[in-house]
């Protein structure tokens, strides 16, 4: 009996395996990796996130492979971006030349350049929509047909320049003086992360997160566990150029740069109000930004991002949402269900010890009473 | 380079690790130091080290007469980078060289701090001869009893290095490399009495 | 059947052991410095792999940097070559280095374990690698590796030795279970991992390097050979393993050896196995001749 149980693990995996397999196809349907890619945009582009590896195809993949599991797949995407080599770090990416897709202003009512709306749930009504049921490629084709068919705004209605918002109010004088800070990033995949953290460290683990993790956390900064009242200043979606440094040559001129692709982000400015003293008994009110930034469209992870940005640049001893220790450490999507997860692995030689210290306890109590 | 970057690498690591965890061990880097074919003016088997741990993320500083000249190749081949004498990651001490080089590479290395011992250089140095002789005593973590090693080369580095390394846990590693290819090493745990 | 060698096919859009040599050289730094410093938590970048956190990916990384093609691998969980995280983390190495393995302590050159050390003493030829959840002992009384680093640094350890005393206080006992903290070389109190106090003696001037990984919370460190590691207790109170007098193995017969506990369904009377299961079945198969398993000093 005992003999047998011993042997058994390699079979039992495999049979796991193959059970595991026959879940995903006894439905008798297969999905295809562009249906996901097209039909799925906001699970790839949280897996994209998440795993921090711009590739809607490998996202798509993964999803499949995971079931829609978002947790599967990320760990999938993150254990494969591993085995990738890095040849080139990209030239400074500015979203000053993004392809603007949807843009939007909580402080002002109307901002230069005007509030776009642009694709995004904010303005549905949430009501299931049943006719989805039996959707077919006819209708959508009726559909995009009759879409075609709308003439295109005129050119001179579209707006020319779409000035940061978060510069309309530094040109006023009220944003927080900064000094600039040039210091290369640290690669938190190439070097772990150490306290104090850079702020580059500190967005890089913050965009990394898991989508729950950083929102929780957010609301819980905005709900009261955070000193600070945010507004979003600025949120973009669109495409943003890439480019690197001609590789055989030592040379950054922006002239000889190659433009290797595109790829689309969200990006967040929130503003947060802070009193400072500038002379005794004078107090002046000012502006600091938080940052919030990821691959494809997350909204509401770059927003909570930029929230914590701020909270982590200005910790508050005792606040849990101040503390960077304990808000990256804890968001890493990886990391967190891993370890969650190695519950289930035997702990039984753990779990001994603890008894026998435990029965000995007894016995010890028992003596005294003697 | 018939060196396999991969395979040769692996086993010369290996025998690396058996000396710096056993101080005293001398181990011959030959079979896969003499893979190597490059226009160098340092041993084959430092070059072997090199390879092991240079990459762009270390930073190294050469010592030696053809200072310069190695540090520009290394630094095309590894993509390290050069650092001054005090930030380096790895020291390398050339053969050739001025009477006072082992000296600045012991005393002038970067030392690390509390928070942070590990952050100290590993100092690499070219010598004559390395021998089981009975010259040296060592005692310390890794060694049995005491083991017995003899180095030949231009300066008594002994009472140098129990300077750098009188605060433990702050210290340097010394790796030893002779003209026949063998490896001895000398962590910061290691002590060192002369028998004669 | 016994020190049988699979031959694997490599899966071949890998790198020889999974990793890119990037990753081999920093890990192999690392180590380097781990085994200078005794007992001293080196940080490294740990990458991602296909083995979820937690589940041995730091152990999984050092055994990738060292392994070679002539080497033997065994791995372990909680004693035994055949549970499902021994299984899986043996089945990817031997996919990514069709690397030969065994059961036999004896026969392997590596030996990758979580929780247990082998009860056949390794020799100096072996290394053992261990694979480790929560690398800092100071956790429990401080949260913060920041301020941990420091308590390190200034060799501040009244904190850990107070938490003991509490439990003296408490219990009338040290009520520690598995991952009993050691002081190591005299100087850094080390988190053995969770293997029972029972082994933690094993640490204490070994014949074999022993390397400690922990995958998620990027931290490798060492105890090298013939190197002091005392268990952390008072002088009143002196350390305490967990006591295997009168118990026999029921299918070899040894003593003295860490036991896993069953209940007999009929009798309902607590009955014993080797842990170590290997070491179970060489005794059972009688290749071990010798007195192994009588209860000694240690």
């Amino acid at each position: 009996m005992g003999y047998v149980a011993v042997k058994g693990g390699e079979a039992a995996i495999s049979e796991s395996i193959k059970r595991l397999r026959l879940t995903r196809l006894r439905e008798r349907q297969i999905i295809t990796v562009s249906s996901i890619k097209s039909c799925l945009r906001g699970l790839v582009d949280r897996v994209m996130s998440e795993a921090s590896l711009y590739a809607r195809d490998l996202a798509a993949l993964a999803i499949k492979q995971a079931e829609g599991n978002p947790e599967e797949a990320t760990f999938l995407l993150r254990a494969y971006r591993g085995t990738l080599p890095r040849k080139y770090y990209s030239r400074l990416v500015t979203t000053d030349d993004m392809a603007i897709e949807r843009r939007i202003s909580a402080t002002f009512k109307d901002i230069p350049g005007g509030q776009l709306l642009g694709a995004s749930y904010d303005y549905t009504h949430r009501l299931l929509d049943f006719s989805l049921e039996t959707e077919e490629i006819s209708d959508m084709e009726k559909w995009l047909e009759h879409y075609s068919k709308i003439p295109p705004a005129p050119l001179d209605s579209l707006p020319q320049k779409m000035t940061r918002v978060a510069d309309i109010v530094r040109q006023e004088g009220l944003l927080a003086a900064k000094t600039e800070d040039n210091t290369p990033p640290q690669d938190v995949t190439r070097q772990s992360l150490s306290f104090p953290a850079q702020r580059s460290e500190r967005l890089q683990a913050l965009t990394r997160g898991e989508t729950g993790a950083v929102t929780a956390l957010g609301y819980a900064a905005i709900r009261g566990y955070g000193l600070l009242h945010p507004t979003v200043a600025e949120l973009r979606v669109g495409n943003v150029p890439i480019t690197i440094d001609y590789p055989l040559e030592e040379t950054s001129d922006p002239g000889d740069a190659l433009y290797i692709g595109r790829i689309q982000v969200t990006e967040v400015d929130s503003l947060i109000p802070s009193i400072k003293e500038t002379a005794p008994g004078k107090k002046e009110i000012n502006f600091c930004i938080g940052y919030g930034v990821c691959y494809g469209q997350n909204e509401t992870k770059a927003i909570a991002m930029s929230v914590l940005d701020f909270c982590l640049e200005n910790p508050v001893p005792g606040s849990p949402v101040h503390d960077e220790e304990f808000v990256l450490t804890h968001v890493d999507p990886v990391e967190a269900t891993g370890f969650i997860s190695h519950l289930k692995l035997p702990h039984y030689v753990t779990f001994q010890s603890e008894l026998d210290s435990a029965r000995k306890i007894r016995l010890g109590g028992a003596h005294e009473q003697l | 380079m018939k060196l396999d970057l991969v395979h040769d690498v692996q086993t010369a690591y290996r025998k690396v690790l058996d000396c710096v965890s056993k101080p005293g061990t001398i181990n011959s880097l030959q079979p896969e130091s003499e893979k190597l074919e490059l226009p160098l003016a340092c041993y084959k088997a430092t070059l072997l080290l090199m390879l092991m741990f240079l990459d762009t993320e270390v930073s190294f500083h050469v010592l030696g007469h053809h200072h310069e000249k190695t540090a520009r190749y290394i630094s095309q081949l590894t993509y390290a980078k050069v650092a001054p004498l005090s930030d380096a990651d790895f020291v390398f001490v050339l053969r050739e060289r001025n009477p006072h080089d082992f000296t600045r590479a012991v005393s002038a290395s970067r030392l690390g701090d509390l928070i942070n011992p590990h952050r100290s250089a590993t100092v690499v140095v070219e010598v004559e001869t390395i021998t089981p002789s009975k010259e040296l005593a060592l005692t310390g973590p890794g060694i049995q009893d005491e083991n017995h090693i003899a180095i030949v080369t231009d300066t008594d580095f002994v009472p140098l290095r129990a300077d750098k390394n009188v605060e433990y846990p702050l210290g340097i590693e010394m790796c030893f490399i002779d003209d026949s290819h063998n490896l001895l090493i000398l962590p910061r745990t290691t002590t060192i009495t002369r028998m004669r | 059947m016994h020190g049988k060698f699979v031959w694997v096919v490599r899966m071949s859009n890998y790198n020889f052991a999974f990793f890119d040599e990037n990753s081999k050289r920093e890990i192999r730094r690392a180590i380097f410095k781990a085994v200078a410093i005794p007992g001293y938590q080196v940080p490294f970048a740990s990458r991602e792999m296909p083995i979820a956190r937690g589940w041995g990916t730091g152990g999984l990384q050092l055994t990738l940097s060292l392994i070679g093609r002539h080497d033997v691998i065994k791995v372990i969980d909680q004693g035994s070559d055949e549970s499902v995280n021994a299984v899986n983390i043996r089945k990817f190495i031997q996919q990514t280095t069709a690397v030969a393995t065994t059961h036999q302590t004896p026969d392997a050159t590596l030996v990758q374990s979580r929780h247990r050390i082998p009860e056949i003493p390794l020799r100096e030829d072996q290394i053992l690698i261990l694979q480790v959840p929560i690398p800092e002992p100071l956790r429990e009384t401080e949260q913060s590796d920041t301020r941990a680093k420091r308590l390190h640094a200034e060799k501040e350890y009244s904190g850990i030795y107070l938490s003991l005393f509490e439990q003296i206080m408490k219990h009338g006992q040290i009520a520690t279970g598995a991952d009993h903290p050691t002081l190591v070389h005299d100087r850094y109190v080390m988190a053995p991992s969770p293997i029972p106090r029972f082994d933690n003696h094993k640490l204490n001037y070994s014949a074999a390097l022993i390397l400690l990984g922990a995958g998620r919370e990027k931290k490798i460190y060492a105890v090298p050979p013939y190197t002091q590691v005392e268990s952390l207790a008072f002088t009143d109170h002196p350390f305490a393993a967990e006591d295997m007098t009168g118990k026999i193995c029921r299918l070899c017969g040894a003593r003295g050896v860490f036991f896993d506990e069953f209940i007999d369904p009929t009798t309902q009377a607590p009955y014993y196995q080797c842990n170590d299961t290997s070491f179970c079945q060489q005794r059972m198969s009688a290749e071990l001749e010798t007195t192994w398993g009588e209860q000694g000093d240690h």
